[in-house]
């Protein structure tokens, strides 16, 4: 993986929060998320994502529990909590303030005086 | 996977499993992944590799996850059960608060029995199990001789002790003193100091460094006078120069001779004496003047303690101390014959080596009673909670049908024991802490300076906490117990107040039975107690108690000689004698039961019995010729001392009439003669014989005495003893005037009656205060124990209400509805008094040995406590059985 993804390395635990936003989750399912929706740009190392989540899970961002899937196999399903969720608007708006200002920079137009 | 983690899984049916649930999570991501890339037609094999390396290292992570969740866990579960205590300990107070009544009882119970407890526990504690301070306080050993003559350990002569010290196989180091009274010379005239006169290693062999300056140097107590210097206590460096740090190093006068100041000892310093108070400490024979006789081995008054060589047990240091007398007895046969010394930790030769065998007696018997009542007073609160959770039974079954787990209800009945002993424990500190006090109040008549401060320290909160602790649980196991095993169908079956609860009642019963039959031990203590006290003080002593004032004086050797020093005394007995109210005055050296005492050497002539080698050892004292008549001591035979009996005249003796029927069995002693201090000392002549009198040790049979006459042997420090037609007390300011007007430089001290010497003085305080602690285990434990009755009996008056509102509804007297109830209680007074009863028969007689003139199966204290339990019971069951009778038939049924 090159320096600038590690970058965005960061930035694991909003995607995880995002990834919940739409429901309930288990862990292979958040990986897959991340990678399709990032069009497998991000390749997200899944021993990273765990413990990731894990952590979270003690920190009550996000909540546990086990759950049957379709194939009728028991896996562990992560959900937002209330603090979650207000923890992702907060991360998502610095993320988007972060963003825009380093747009601006590495867009700019203006030469230094 | 591994399949051995599999089995374990089965574990998180009863609690988390950390492990397996991470060993799960990574299966099933792993098994995802592969049936997803294995959908997309991979080969079934290489999809798995694939997904374990998109995965990347499977068993760092698995380790980093369980790492994550264990500790998570745990963290958890400590917070859940924090969470889980303080609900059930609010639960427990608002419980509490809604039952004041209850609270307080069992508060009290708690506070008066751990709070008493705790105090005599410091009184043991303060005056048994302290160490002395310094670095070997604790290790310290106490020597003490034995004679014929006086078989209780005394104290030894400097040469013995010398030689003792050594024999450097079996002591480390060895200290010699004695206790002297010292005058200070200041500006505001001589002010009287208690001193330990020592060796130089006194402080070493304590292991105890100065507060100030130093201590004494090796040599510094060689010679006579050549080293004056003196070490003060803390107490004397505060009263007697107002604690300036200035004093060391400064030369004081001491009895009008200079002596250095070198050093202050820390507060902790008392002396070596476990009652005694002492101002400082000197080294032998360099404090004018010197008394100390190195070289007499008859000259007994020296204590010694010492420090064993390391690894040397004492039992191996007493029988080298046996072996080393035996060889000094070869040595020495006339002083040193059937001379034996015995080793006494010094923690056990408390309050005095004379007695030291009975001391750790003693401390059992008053720890035991300690043990047996706060063991009552746990059986009266677990009997009170008990009752309690009987009568909420019915909440206790709904909270466990409602879910509430076994656990979860037996946890909420312990954190409501724990409330209330700490309820308890916070009101027996301060029981506890005003009992101190009022110990600490209690006068002794002596104006030695008395250490009687006793501490209420860390150790005795600590001593409360783990009996509150103890208490808590052992109250905590029978309600515990009982709430574990409602049955919630029985109970919500049955109709309120009638439940089949017999297993409970039963319970409750024992508990009271055993109660009653412990406070029965603990009031036989107490009776026997009283009765020996009573017995000692009643003694007959063979001299007169009552109006007796006595007041000591000290004339200084620099003041008064021989000759003026006996002008000083008559002159003072013949004015005394003059004031109004007085019947008669005499003087001596010694006082019966004081604090001091003297042996003289007798060697009979015309004796019919075997005189050993080393003559005879008895008692002597000094007295003047008059004293025999103010003492109330009667003449057998011959005369009192004459004012011919002079410096001039052939000396005469009077003897007691132990000593007479010891010396001359059969015949009559007056005019016998005898040899005094050696077998060829000087011959005196036996001009009367007196009944003998106890001196040492309440009922004991009068020893051998001899007594001198003031006129022919003189003495500097005397004690005057006046026998009044009145209260002896008003007679003390014109007496003491008298000595003032004498010789204003003479100090006058030790005014006091012979009442109250002998109330508060060294002779019976420990039986008094003996018996008066016994007196409150004794009280406390019949009011637990009445507690205890009353509880029972009306707890089943209160279930019962029902059945004797029948029983009175359908005609019932009076009386039979009484009988009913009181017959229950009674039943168990009776069962409990049998138990004790036979319980202290078995017990009692370890007490044998420190009870005075009574036998521990006294039938009369038997009989008095049966009777005092009867009473307290029948009270205690009446006052429910009077509210019986008082039931009203409607409302009883109705009430259901």
């Amino acid at each position: 993986m090159s320096a600038d993804l590690d970058l965005l390395k960061g930035t694991l635990d909003v995607m995880i929060l995002k990834a919940l936003s739409w429901g309930p989750m288990h862990g292979f399912g958040v990986a897959r998320w991340i990678r399709t929706t990032t069009d497998e740009v991000l390749q997200i190392d899944d021993s990273a994502l765990y413990p990731a989540l894990h952590r979270m899970e003690h920190r009550d961002l996000i909540d546990a529990d086990w759950a049957l899937t379709e194939n009728k196999r028991r896996a562990k399903y992560y959900r937002l909590t209330t603090k979650g969720r207000q923890q992702l608007k907060v991360r998502v708006s610095v993320w988007d303030q972060y963003s825009t200002a380093v747009s601006k920079v590495i867009h700019a137009t203006l030469q230094p005086s | 996977m591994p399949d051995s983690a599999k089995w374990y899984r089965y574990l998180r049916f009863w609690r988390p499993n950390v492990a397996a649930d991470v060993d799960d999570e990574l299966a099933f991501h792993i098994d995802a992944r592969t049936e997803e890339l294995s959908r997309f037609g991979m080969e079934r094999a290489a999809a798995r590799a694939q997904a374990l390396r998109e995965f990347g290292d499977v068993e760092r992570t698995r380790v980093t996850l369980r790492v994550m969740d264990e500790h998570h866990a745990s963290v958890a579960q400590r917070l859940r059960f924090a969470a889980d205590l303080s609900r059930d300990v609010r639960v427990a107070c608002r419980a509490l608060a809604r039952t004041p009544g209850f609270v307080a009882v069992v508060g009290l119970t708690f506070a008066l029995g751990i709070g008493v407890t705790s105090a005599i526990y410091s009184v043991v504690d303060t005056y048994m199990f302290r160490p002395l301070p310094g670095a070997h306080g604790a290790a310290l050993v106490v020597l003490g001789r034995t004679d014929k003559d006086i078989p209780q350990p005394h104290d030894l002569s400097y040469a013995d002790a010398r030689d003792f010290r050594a024999d450097t196989a079996v002591f480390a180091d060895l200290a010699i003193y004695t206790t002297r009274i010292i005058e200070l010379n200041t500006d505001r005239g001589a002010e009287r100091l208690w001193v330990d006169e020592a060796t130089a290693n006194y402080f070493r062999v304590l292991g105890l460094p100065a507060y100030l300056g130093r201590t004494f140097l090796a040599g510094e107590d060689e010679g006579v006078m050549s080293h004056p210097t003196i070490v003060l206590t803390y107490k004397a460096w505060k009263a007697r120069f107002a604690g300036d740090s200035s004093v060391v190093g400064r030369v004081v006068r001491v009895n009008e001779h200079p002596v250095t100041v070198i050093g202050v000892m820390p507060p902790a310093f008392h002396g070596i004496r476990p009652l005694v108070d002492i101002d400082g400490v000197v080294c032998i024979n360099q404090v004018w003047p010197a008394t100390v006789d190195l070289d007499n081995r008859a000259s007994i008054g020296l204590s010694v303690f010492a420090l064993l060589r390391h690894g040397v047990s004492l039992s191996r240091a007493s029988e080298a101390l046996r072996l080393d007398a035996r060889r000094l007895e070869r040595a020495y046969p006339a002083t040193n014959k059937n001379v034996t010394v015995v080793a006494v930790p010094e923690r056990y030769s408390r309050p005095s080596i004379a007695i030291s065998s009975l001391t750790p007696a003693l401390a059992a018997v008053f720890m035991t009673l300690v043990i047996l009542v706060l063991l009552v007073a746990c059986a009266n609160v677990a009997s009170l909670l008990l009752a309690r959770v009987v009568v909420r039974s019915r909440e206790l079954a709904i909270r466990a049908a409602i879910g509430a787990s076994q656990w979860r209800l037996v946890r909420q009945i312990l954190v409501e024991c724990c409330v209330l002993a700490f309820v308890g424990g916070v009101g027996a500190v301060g029981v506890a802490y005003a009992a101190v006090r009022g110990l600490n109040s209690i006068h002794l008549a002596t104006d030695i300076p008395m250490r009687w401060g006793v501490e209420l320290d860390w150790r005795v909160i600590l001593f409360s906490g783990v009996a509150t602790l103890a208490a808590a649980l052992i109250t905590g196991i029978a309600p515990a117990a009982a709430a574990r095993r409602r049955n919630l169908n029985d109970l919500l079956k049955s109709s309120g107040g009638n439940s089949p609860l017999g297993a409970q009642q039963r319970l409750r019963s024992m508990l009271v039975v055993g109660q009653i039959a412990v406070s029965v031990v603990v009031l036989v203590a107490a009776g026997l107690f009283a009765r020996s006290s009573a017995n000692a003080s009643r003694m007959t002593l063979g001299f007169r108690s009552d109006h007796l004032l006595m007041m000591s004086t000290a004339l200084r050797p620099q003041t008064h000689d021989n000759t003026s020093g006996r002008q000083f005394y008559d002159e003072l007995v013949r004015r005394v004698t003059a004031v109004p109210g007085v019947r008669s005055a005499g003087i001596a050296e010694f006082v019966p039961f004081g604090y001091n005492l003297d042996v003289a050497t007798v060697f009979p002539i015309a004796s019919s019995v075997n005189v050993p080698a080393n003559g005879f050892s008895y008692f002597t004292n000094v007295v003047s010729s008059e004293y025999f008549a103010a003492m109330g001591i009667p003449f057998l035979s011959g005369r009192a001392f004459a004012a011919r009996d002079d410096e001039n005249s052939p000396r005469v003796v009077i003897v007691n009439d132990a000593l007479a029927k010891t010396l001359w069995p059969g015949e009559p002693a007056v005019g016998k003669r005898l040899h005094l201090d050696s077998a060829n000392g000087s011959i005196v002549e036996i001009v009367g014989v007196v009944r003998g009198m106890q001196d040492l040790l309440p009922g004991e049979t009068p020893r051998p005495y001899v007594f001198q006459h003031f006129g022919q042997v003189y003495r500097s420090d005397m004690t005057l003893l006046v026998h009044t037609t009145q209260q002896p007390t008003s007679l003390a300011a014109p007496v003491r005037a008298i000595v003032t007007g004498l010789d204003a430089t003479a100090p006058v001290f030790d005014v006091r009656t012979m009442e109250d010497h002998l109330r508060n003085g060294p002779a019976f305080l420990f039986t008094r205060l003996g018996s008066a602690f016994s007196a409150v285990f004794g009280v406390l434990a019949l009011v637990l124990a009445s507690i205890g009755v009353y509880g029972v009996v009306s707890y089943s008056v209160a279930q019962r209400t029902r059945e004797i509102g029948l029983r009175v509804a359908l005609g019932a007297r009076l009386t039979s509805v009484l009988r009913l109830v009181v017959g229950q209680g009674m039943k168990l007074a009776w069962i409990g008094t049998g138990a004790g009863v036979l319980l202290s028969l078995a017990t009692t007689g370890v007490l044998s040995s420190i009870l005075f003139g009574v036998a521990p199966r006294d039938p009369l204290v038997l009989a008095g406590v049966i009777a005092s339990l009867m009473l307290i019971a029948g009270v205690a069951c009446l006052v429910p059985a009077w509210r019986a009778t008082r039931i009203d038939p409607l409302i009883a049924i109705r009430s259901e």
